[in-house]
């Protein structure tokens, strides 16, 4: 009703602005940044912020950029929790979402479809979108630009050797002195090959991997890259049974990049997933669902130890236990996860494995801090505490699909939102005792974030066109008095714009 | 001094043949069946080969044809009617076919499908990618750790020092086998018949290419009808051919002497088990249907029939180089060559033991058709003792040494034990044998000094290495990630190694002195060749 007059009066009053309200406002998803949520408006076209500490929402209208209603580019977030990058067209704004102002504006020779931030959040890699039209006439799908994020200076484009195949999925390394020299890789990943080349000095050639030979047609796609020492990475790819271990070793000319060196380390059969882990020693652990094993490989010497598991997990969820390594094994739809010491595993094998079967397949896992349990939602309607200590599961059942399962950071409960006849209710458990609470939120249709800069929970209602929310502290008493409403997100300040 | 040695053997095989550093040898001879040399006088029948006018101006065996003695065989050969126990020795030996040579501290690999050969090092697991000629497919390590690779696809020997530096030689002409003489100055390559693909050019079927390695000059010789075997023997290069022996003497340019007969009769020259004495005096072969061995001295000897009761299944040359032991069955012979005909008979008190194995002072008897028995013979005193064998032997191996062999075993129809493939290592001088059942037949082994290392499994049934310590028969197995191809020892690290089945290679390295230490493990490094 509010809003209704509100749109009434500025009909009235900006007649001349007609058409704008006549476009869609066509809000993104909402984008969760440390302390604020964001929402795009490609429509009008605006970026709204909410801060969920005093529920204020400020309005930055995206001046110099049309509307836009279809095509790529959007706005990303940045690692550092405050900033976004918008990306549409030729034109990538940096974002400070707390302050709401933009800092700097670039000009882009193409547009590019997705953004890849370096870790420490200095540098931005436009990319395209691999497989999808750029949305222009022609594109070159490996042409890049190199943002520097903390200079007007114009991006640095660059195309990559190609050979016949575009980039899936680009990496940024964390900077690392390599050789006497400040080092930040950059690997992009092809159908067949890699290429990596150095982001602080993204003029000079990259190098190119490939991962089959000319005359094999086997399809070999990398999907995962680790290292322990930033001196030897290892590829995980599918389509081969053996992990790459890339160690780079240092060229006569002081320019040019580290020449790799590759060895195939054998981790019986083709790897779902991989994790690198300094045991002092380092190990690769390889999870092999077709062979329901798990490989410990030491990457000198290429020694393999197999650890039958008995089921067939294809990711891990790796964690900290009192400082020492471990992991959960899962995979999306399997009604069973071990927990496994990997500081054990290769000496004890079987024993440091410790399996919980459940009666539905897991859909979401989320580890516990600081002991062996996690909290597991299985099917969509359940949820279990998985205790590993004991090797038991708790199950808690809901009323309808659970959605967002998020852990409170000192571990103590768990949050999510559950669907039922009635609307959407927010739940939390405790996991120490499993005793659950829920907290009606009426007839929405939303997720949950967790905002950690904010201390804050909130819950985004995405049958509200125009931006509502309902947000609790993250450590306050799961009742209804606790929670507070904000709506008509996207409106803040629509009279005076 | 060697020639002169080589005569005081000739004379004790009552033989005129002449010292081998003259007569025989002629680089100017076109047809290697007829040469217009004089002769040396080979055999018991005087001129063997040489110009003539008459039959009488050639030695037994031979016929003046066109003013060239021509060899027709020698009177007095009846075909056996007994049974035949096959030309081909009946044991199996895993023999590995995989092209991998080995230097001091390093392994070359060389790879078909990426024209390159690849050098790994045994300590620091360092690859070094060499691009060489299209089909790399044979490469041999020279003494001084440089290598030499027959490139199969154009036709050129890739030369690559020590430091890794390539340089090529045109070959000339299609070849596909490649030898080094134990020199490493020459190498020699040639047609082997049974290696032929279909299509592939086998013009030179009767061609061998003698290579100076260090003056990297190539020189083409005439040999014998499709070569099985080359042999070096002090500087000459022996072929085995259909035709005989072909006997290419090493020098620059190479010289060759007029073939050799194998047999008396002149039709039954191919398809031959041949020996050759290891100083070069004599060849011994053994032909289908043959009721006994044939001996011809070298160069340019008569070919001899020693007849015995039956025809042999096997011969072996003893390590005094002057006895064969021929294997026939219910008995076997010793034939001294230098009285050739009064061979001594083994009673094998009813056991059928057909094929052996020599060592340094004990021979191994056994048979591939009867289970669970061979016999060792004591070289020097002849006596016999019979074992019973855990499975039936299909093969045996001898260390260098000669103090232990290792048995190769059969399947047999049963369960467990029954089915399963295996191997034994016998220790000669008592019989103590130590048996190890495999899932699967082994596929290869390799000797070093102290140890020999058993290749066993595919990729799917644990494949594996086996690495016994010749001394106390001990056995470590070494798991592989994939099936084994080759391998070999790296004398200066004390280590072994084993290449692998993998599309982009793969090669492990392991201690022979320390159990513990890990195994190391290259692979992919095909791909090494491909980053830019």
């Amino acid at each position: 009703m509010k809003h209704a007059l509100a749109l009434a009066l500025l009909g009235l009053l900006a007649c001349d602005r007609e058409a704008v309200w006549e476009r869609p406002l066509q809000p993104s998803a909402p984008l969760a940044l440390d302390a604020r949520v964001l929402w795009l408006a490609p429509g009008w076209p605006l970026i709204a912020a909410l801060n969920p500490q005093d529920l204020s929402v400020r309005i930055l209208e995206l001046e110099g950029l049309a509307h836009w209603t279809s095509g790529g580019g959007g706005l990303f977030a940045h690692p550092d929790g405050r900033h976004a990058l918008l990306v549409r067209e030729d034109q990538a704004l940096y974002i400070d979402a707390e302050d709401l102002k933009i800092e700097r504006r670039w000009t882009l020779p193409t547009p590019f479809a997705r953004v890849t931030f370096a870790p420490d959040g200095q540098r931005a890699l436009l990319h395209h979108d691999p497989g999808l039209p750029s949305g222009w006439a022609i594109s070159n799908p490996n042409q890049l630009a190199i943002l520097d994020l903390s200079s007007d200076v114009a991006p640095i484009t660059r195309a990559l050797m190609a050979f016949g195949a575009e980039p899936l999925s680009i990496i940024i390394d964390p900077k690392r002195t390599l050789f006497a020299r400040e080092r930040q890789w950059v690997w992009v990943f092809s159908d067949r090959y890699l290429a990596f080349f150095d982001l602080l000095d993204p003029e000079v050639d990259e190098r190119v991997v490939h991962l089959v030979l000319e005359d094999d047609d086997r399809e070999v796609v990398p999907q995962q890259i680790a290292t322990l020492d930033g001196e030897t990475f290892f590829v995980r790819a599918w389509g081969s049974a053996d992990i790459f271990s890339l160690r780079l070793q240092p060229e006569a000319e002081a320019e040019a990049l580290p020449r790799p060196w590759l060895n195939q380390l054998d981790s019986g059969g083709q790897a779902d997933d991989m994790l690198a882990v300094d045991l002092s020693p380092a190990r690769l652990f390889a999870l092999n669902a077709s062979t329901e094993t798990l490989s410990i490989i030491n990457p000198e010497t290429g020694r393999r130890v197999s650890v039958a598991l008995g089921f067939t997990p294809t990711r891990f969820m790796p964690f900290e236990l009192e400082g020492q390594p471990a992991a959960l094994l899962w995979a999306e739809g399997l009604p069973s996860v071990a927990f496994v010491d990997l500081t054990r595993v290769e000496l004890e094998r079987g024993r440091a494995v410790k399996l919980l079967r459940l009666d539905s397949g897991v859909t979401a896992l989320k580890p516990l801090p600081t002991r062996a349990a996690a909290v597991a939602v299985l099917g969509a309607n359940r949820l279990a505490i998985l205790d590993f200590a004991t090797e038991s599961a708790v199950p808690l059942s809901a009323e309808g699909p659970i959605a967002g399962l998020t852990i409170s950071e000192d571990g103590a409960r768990c949050f999510a939102v559950v669907s039922g006849a009635d609307g959407l209710s927010l739940i939390a458990v405790d996991v120490a005792t499993a005793a659950p609470q829920a907290v009606p939120l009426g007839l929405w249709r939303g997720v949950l974030l967790s905002l950690p800069g904010a201390d804050s929970l909130v819950i985004v209602d995405s049958n509200a066109s125009l931006g509502r929310v309902k947000v609790i502290a993250a450590d306050a008493p799961l009742e209804a008095s606790a929670l507070r409403t904000r709506g008509g997100i996207l409106m803040e300040g629509v009279l005076t714009r | 001094m060697r020639w002169a040695c080589l005569s005081l053997l000739a004379l004790a095989f009552g033989c005129a043949m002449d010292a081998r550093g003259g007569a025989g040898f002629d680089d100017n001879a076109e047809d290697p069946r007829a040469s217009a040399q004089d002769g040396g006088g080979g055999g018991q029948g005087g001129s063997a080969a040489g110009p003539c006018e008459s039959d009488l101006n050639c030695g037994e065996g031979y016929v003046c044809f066109r003013g060239g003695c021509v060899y027709q065989g020698v009177d007095g050969f009846t075909p056996g009617a007994l049974r035949d126990g096959g030309v081909n020795e009946v044991e199996h030996i895993p023999t590995l076919n995989a092209q991998v040579s080995a230097g001091e501290d390093h392994v070359w690999v060389p790879s078909e499908g990426t024209d390159t050969v690849v050098r790994v090092d045994g300590a620091r697991l360092e690859v070094e990618v060499i691009h060489v000629g299209a089909r790399p497919t044979r490469a041999l390590t020279r003494p001084d750790g440089g290598l030499v690779v027959l490139n199969w696809g154009s036709d050129e020997l890739t030369l690559i020092s020590p430091e890794g530096v390539a340089a090529f030689i045109p070959l000339g002409g299609h070849l596909n086998a490649l030898d080094l003489d134990p020199s490493g100055r020459f190498a020699v390559a040639w047609l082997d018949a049974a290696r032929l693909s279909w299509a592939e050019d086998a013009a030179a079927l009767q061609d061998a290419l003698i290579i100076d390695l260090d003056a990297q000059s190539v020189s083409w010789t005439t040999i014998g009808y499709a070569p099985s075997r080359l042999q070096f023997i002090g500087d000459e290069a022996v072929f085995i051919t259909a035709d005989g022996l072909s006997l290419v003497r090493l020098t620059d340019p190479p010289r060759r002497a007029p073939l050799v007969p194998l047999a008396i009769n002149v039709f039954h020259m191919d398809n031959r088990e041949v020996l050759l004495s290891e100083d070069g005096a004599f060849a011994v072969s053994r032909g289908p249907g043959e009721a006994g061995i044939t001996w011809v001295a070298l160069p340019d000897g008569l070919p001899q029939l020693v007849p015995l009761d039956e025809v042999p299944s096997d011969i072996d040359l003893l390590p005094d180089d002057r006895t064969v032991l021929a294997m026939y069955g219910t008995s076997a012979a010793l034939i001294d060559l230098e009285a050739p005909q009064s061979p001594r008979t083994l009673d094998l008190e009813g056991h059928t033991l057909t094929a052996a194995a020599v060592g340094e002072a004990v021979a191994v008897l056994f048979s591939a058709q009867q289970v669970e028995a061979f016999a060792l013979l004591d070289l020097e005193t002849e006596a016999l003792i019979f074992q019973p064998a855990r499975k039936r032997v299909l093969g045996a191996s001898v260390a260098p040494g000669g103090q232990i062999a290792l048995l190769w075993h059969a399947p047999e129809p049963g369960a467990e034990l029954e089915a399963m493939h295996g191997f034994s290592s016998l220790r000669l001088s008592d019989g103590f044998t130590r048996f190890y059942p495999t899932l699967t037949a082994p596929v290869g082994v390799s000797f070093g000094p102290a140890h020999a290392l058993i290749l066993i499994g595919d990729d799917d049934e644990a494949p594996s290495a086996q690495l016994i310590d010749l001394e106390s028969l001990a056995l470590r197995a070494v798991p592989l990630g994939r099936a084994p191809e080759a391998a070999g020892f790296l004398p200066a690290l004390h280590r072994a190694f084993v290449t692998q089945r993998h599309a982009e290679g793969r090669v492990s390295f392991f201690s022979l002195d320390d159990d513990g230490a890990p195994v190391q493990t290259v692979s992919g490094y095909l791909l090494n060749g491909r980053i830019r």
